[in-house]
């Protein structure tokens, strides 16, 4: 290789810009089931049904709906975002990276020609895959590709800035010149928690040494509001950074690739970070973190931060990233005047005098909008009819989008090509494809309750093709049941939620999923020695040792929980068959089977006699008796000990 | 070979011109002048033209592009514009050579069809586009000159924001007369700093204040000279944001403004024409409230405008370097710039 060789590929300047979130979408995991029908990521979904009802489906679905980066925001495609703020900094190649197969791959690579990102002098190369599971897997892939290699930036999906990208090459470049190990300068803006474009599941904490910004402790949620630093790590002044927002923006050194390559098991980016501070004092490798106060920087995670950062365009935070100032693309784009209360219209938009439009809205090239319509704080794409009297509040709606008289549309999207009939009423919550309507998964477990009313709603507009979660069959709401309150335990372990409202949160979730009081033990039981194996993502590999140590620590947490659910012998029953039925689903838990029977029985929530009487009752599951020879010890210490605290109990 | 590597210049000129018209990334609009008048250059030297017609038209199509790419810029425009009125003057010039009497006259009703195809057309159009650009260049040194001729000894002057014409305009005052400067910061992007640092750099006596200090001070200020972005064709000017207010103030007091600007500024539009041409800027507003302040931001609308709309009688006096007009005299200016309709 000649040294001229190396000052050219010196002079290039790449990035890596991802398409997609890997199968995890920012509408939640409903949605990503959708797009990927066949990807199933809870692994032990049996809904065979739903998912050859799905595969019926997919042709039908337009591209925009597979591939996020080319849903609407503000107007324009999400990628376009992401692109004009590359090109804009000088980036000379991009790469970018669409793991939802050929099919969003196609979608993107049409609409990078269409757009003419392509005549730019910038070389754009899409790469698609389909077995790329994860961003360690891209990355993986494009370092045995051999095409980047130089530092680079990389880039999520979503990425909304307009910083430039060069400065920020250049600061980690002077980083790796004091500190030869610097692999990656992160990108943080502050939006202190509360902001509306900031997700409220976002709770990063990050420890940096005070001089130097260097991460020495980096957590993706404050774990019982403790930050653990090593002890190694400690420095003399060091600040904590609870405000900030990972901006998706990372400047990675060349040696990010191959440290991908060398460790499989960095899957997503935390895993990189972690591995990378776990390692320092082997690798030597470090990563620093750019705290932004001023420009903006942010990222859309879900549908909270999608809404949060369209009002942030609108409201012209991004500038020049703003609907009336045009792209470095798209030369036939539509040119918007902004008005009062920013309102953004095209010239031929056909608007009714008494219409009361604003603030924040923006309206694309020939839409109409007839008498009496209000709209405020959303998007209107391009062709759109919206009939009289309709009232349409946070929403992005797509291009030729017609909405019958009188409707309400309120927090939801409405893709390319929806139709709505007259007086009906959607969302919140909600994205309307041509004739598919999906509810966008929330997180708070009280508002799943109007999920009976939402299936009232949906007969209301074209739903023919309509596969929305319907609360039918008894099976799947036990099941959604379990789940959320696995989740209201696993964030009360992890926020140190008081019990008391912990119990308030599972009755409300009991009641909003019409389950009996009988119910609830096994999802309680369920939930707690659920919480390790969601906490810690390899827990199923590590030592028994500490399965149990993690396992006991939960329960030892929520020992005072029990008492209120487990009042009755059948309540014992349900316990120990959901201990018995977890056992049979996870194989590490049956090992530990015969101490969480202990523990339980030393707190006097399960009997002798319940737990020697479920001995003895022989089970309908396949493997049951071998879980019962399994804490056979422990049944006869149970037997013999019985005897002696009868004696003692004689004794008190 | 060569013409079609021209053409290629002049293309990749428009194209980057456009980009970063488009991006909002310059800085003055005297940069996107000359930048105009390069990729002019570039066409007329090409071989996409036969005649003066074609010129046009093509002077013209690019006028409205680069308008497209950023309404808020006019500068692209006037210069492109003003070369239609030089092509117009330099057909009519070389077609009537060796007559006697040149009868015919520019303004007049008689359509001239310009598609004649004249074979020095070309070298005329590119002196009068050098002459344009010398122009340019020494725009800000020939307005100077003018200094010693407005700006008497130990005057007061006060001016806000930065602007280069009016930095070199101070420091030739500075030169031949003692005279004291008080700077109006102009927020919230506060380049009234700079202009401090330069000025006081060059020993002028330099006093920076806030915009608000603007009225209790200017009982004291002899004269405002300031620059502006956009000379519009009613006399009115398109200048920083804070400019209104001050000038009103100087309204009050009676003290005269003098408004520097190079001929490239002065454009042909009208305020508040039915296409809307000239326009404001709106930037983020994040030099007014932080981001951070969600709670805030979430239920108050921000408005961060770069420019101000003054109207003519707000001014006093007019430096272009091509000479001082008053107000009511830019019509006039216009006419010789530009062709009519």
């Amino acid at each position: 290789m000649g040294k001229g060789e190396v000052e050219e590929q010196e002079d290039i300047f790449q990035a890596i810009l991802l398409a997609d979130n890997f199968g995890v979408s920012i509408f939640g995991s409903e949605w990503a089931d959708k797009q990927n029908p066949g990807g199933n990521q809870f692994g032990e979904d049996d809904e065979d049904e739903e998912i050859t009802q799905n595969k019926s489906k997919e042709d039908e679905i337009a591209p925009g709906f597979t591939q996020e980066s080319l849903m609407h925001l503000g107007n324009r495609k999400l990628i376009d975002y992401a692109l004009e703020a590359l090109t804009v900094s000088g980036v000379q190649e991009i790469y970018i990276f669409c793991s939802t197969g050929t099919k969003g791959g196609d979608a993107l690579k049409a609409h990078i020609k269409d757009s003419k990102w392509s005549d730019l002098t910038v070389k754009i190369q899409v790469i698609c895959s389909e077995d790329c599971q994860s961003l360690g897997d891209a990355l993986r892939e494009l370092d045995a590709k051999g095409t980047i290699r130089n530092d680079f930036i990389l880039m999520s999906t979503g990425v909304i800035t307009n910083k430039g990208l060069k400065p920020w090459l250049e600061m980690h470049r002077a980083t790796m010149k004091s500190d030869k190990g610097a692999v990656m300068t992160l990108v943080h803006r502050v939006v202190p928690e509360g902001h509306r474009s900031r997700s409220s599941n976002s709770r990063t904490s990050v420890v940096v040494d005070a001089s130097t910004r260097k991460i020495l402790a980096y957590n993706e949620r404050v774990p019982e509001k403790r930050i653990k630093v090593p002890l190694a790590s400690i420095k003399e002044e060091m600040e904590v950074y609870l405000d900030t927002v990972d901006s998706g923006i990372a400047i990675c050194s060349s040696s990010v690739l191959p440290l991908f390559t060398d460790n499989f098991d960095f899957a997503n980016m935390v895993d990189f970070i972690k591995g990378i501070l776990m390692n320092e004092e082997i690798m030597g490798n470090t990563i620093y973190v750019h705290r932004l106060e001023k420009g903006y920087a942010n990222k859309i995670t879900d549908f909270d931060t999608y809404l949060g950062i369209s009002n942030d365009i609108m409201e012209r935070w991004t500038y020049p990233l703003v609907p009336d100032m045009p792209f470095g693309s798209n030369p036939d784009d539509s040119i918007y005047s902004m008005n009062f209360n920013f309102v953004y219209k095209v010239t031929d938009v056909e608007c009714a005098r008494n219409a009361m439009i604003g603030p924040n809205v923006i309206i694309g090239s020939k839409s109409k909008l007839n008498e009496g319509v209000q709209i405020s704080k959303s998007s209107i794409g391009n062709n759109c009819v919206i009939g009289k009297n309709v009232f349409i509040e946070h929403c992005q709606i797509g291009n030729n989008v017609k909405i019958g008289d009188g409707s309400k549309i309120v927090r939801s999207i409405l893709l390319d090509g929806s139709i709505i009939k007259a007086a009906s009423s959607v969302g919140p919550m909600v994205i309307i494809a041509e004739g598919q309507t999906c509810k966008i998964a929330i997180e708070d477990t009280f508002e799943k309750s109007d999920d009976e009313e939402e299936s009232d709603d949906e007969d209301d507009f074209k739903s023919e093709g309509s596969f929305a979660p319907e609360p039918d069959n008894q099976e799947s709401d036990t099941k959604r049941f379990c789940a959320e309150v696995l989740e209201s335990i696993l964030r009360a372990f992890t926020d140190n939620v008081d019990l008391d409202n912990l119990a308030v949160e599972i009755h409300g979730s009991r009641t909003a999923n019409f389950m009996y009081f009988d119910d609830v033990p096994n999802a309680v039981v369920k939930g707690i020695v659920g919480v390790p194996l969601k906490l810690y993502p390899d827990f199923e590999q590590m030592p028994p040792k500490t399965q149990w140590d993690k396992t006991s620590e939960v329960m030892v947490r929520f020992k005072k929980l029990m008492p209120q659910y487990v009042k009755t012998d059948k309540a014992q029953k349900i316990v120990l068959q959901a201990l018995e039925e977890h056992a049979l689903d996870n194989a590490y838990f049956r090992p530990l089977l015969m101490k969480v029977l202990h523990y339980y029985y030393d707190i006097d929530i399960l009997s002798q006699e319940m737990i020697l009487n479920w001995y003895k009752t022989p089970s309908e599951y396949t493997g049951a008796a071998e879980l019962r020879k399994m804490v056979e010890k422990f049944i006869e210490w149970l037997e013999t000990a019985s005897e002696e605290s009868d004696s003692e109990d004689d004794d008190e | 070979m060569t013409t079609a590597s021209k053409e290629s210049q002049y293309m990749a000129l428009l194209q980057q011109l456009e980009t970063s018209l488009k991006r909002g990334r310059y800085v003055r609009s005297h940069e996107l002048a000359t930048r105009t008048l390069r990729l002019a250059e570039k066409y007329v030297q090409s071989d996409s033209w036969k005649n003066a017609e074609e010129v046009m038209q093509w002077l013209e199509n690019t006028a409205d592009r680069l308008t497209k790419a950023a309404v808020s810029e006019s500068a692209p425009s006037n210069v492109l514009k003003r070369l239609i009125k030089t092509v117009q003057e330099d057909f009519m010039t070389r077609k009537n050579k060796g007559k006697l009497h040149t009868i015919s006259r520019l303004d007049s009703d008689a359509k001239v069809d310009y598609s004649e195809e004249l074979p020095d057309l070309r070298s005329d159009i590119l002196g009068a586009i050098l002459d344009l650009s010398s122009e340019l260049e020494n725009g800000a040194e020939s307005i100077a000159e003018d200094a010693e001729k407005h700006i008497n000894a130990n005057e007061v002057i006060m001016t806000i924001g930065r602007s280069r014409t009016v930095e070199a305009f101070l420091k030739r005052a500075a030169k031949v007369n003692k005279l004291e400067v008080i700077i109006v910061k102009c927020g919230p992007f506060y380049q009234g700093k700079d202009l401090a640092k330069i000025l006081s750099k060059s020993k002028i006596k330099t006093t920076v204040v806030n915009d608000t200090a603007a009225f209790s001070l200017m009982s004291r200020v002899d004269k405002i000279v300031i620059g502006t972005h956009t000379v519009l064709a009613n006399g009115g000017l398109k200048a920083i944001a804070g400019c209104h207010q001050i000038l009103l103030t100087s309204k009050y007091f009676n003290v005269p403004v003098l408004v520097l600007a190079a001929s490239y500024k002065l454009s042909p539009e009208y305020p508040f024409s039915a296409e809307m041409k000239i326009t404001n800027r709106f930037v983020s507003p994040e030099e007014l409230i932080d981001y951070k302040n969600g709670q805030m931001i979430d239920n108050v609308q921000v408005y961060a405008p770069v420019f101000d709309y003054v109207p003519p009688e707000l001014v006093s006096l007019f430096i272009f370097n091509m000479g001082s007009h008053a107000p009511s005299y830019i019509h006039r200016l216009l006419h010789d710039t530009y062709t009519q309709g």
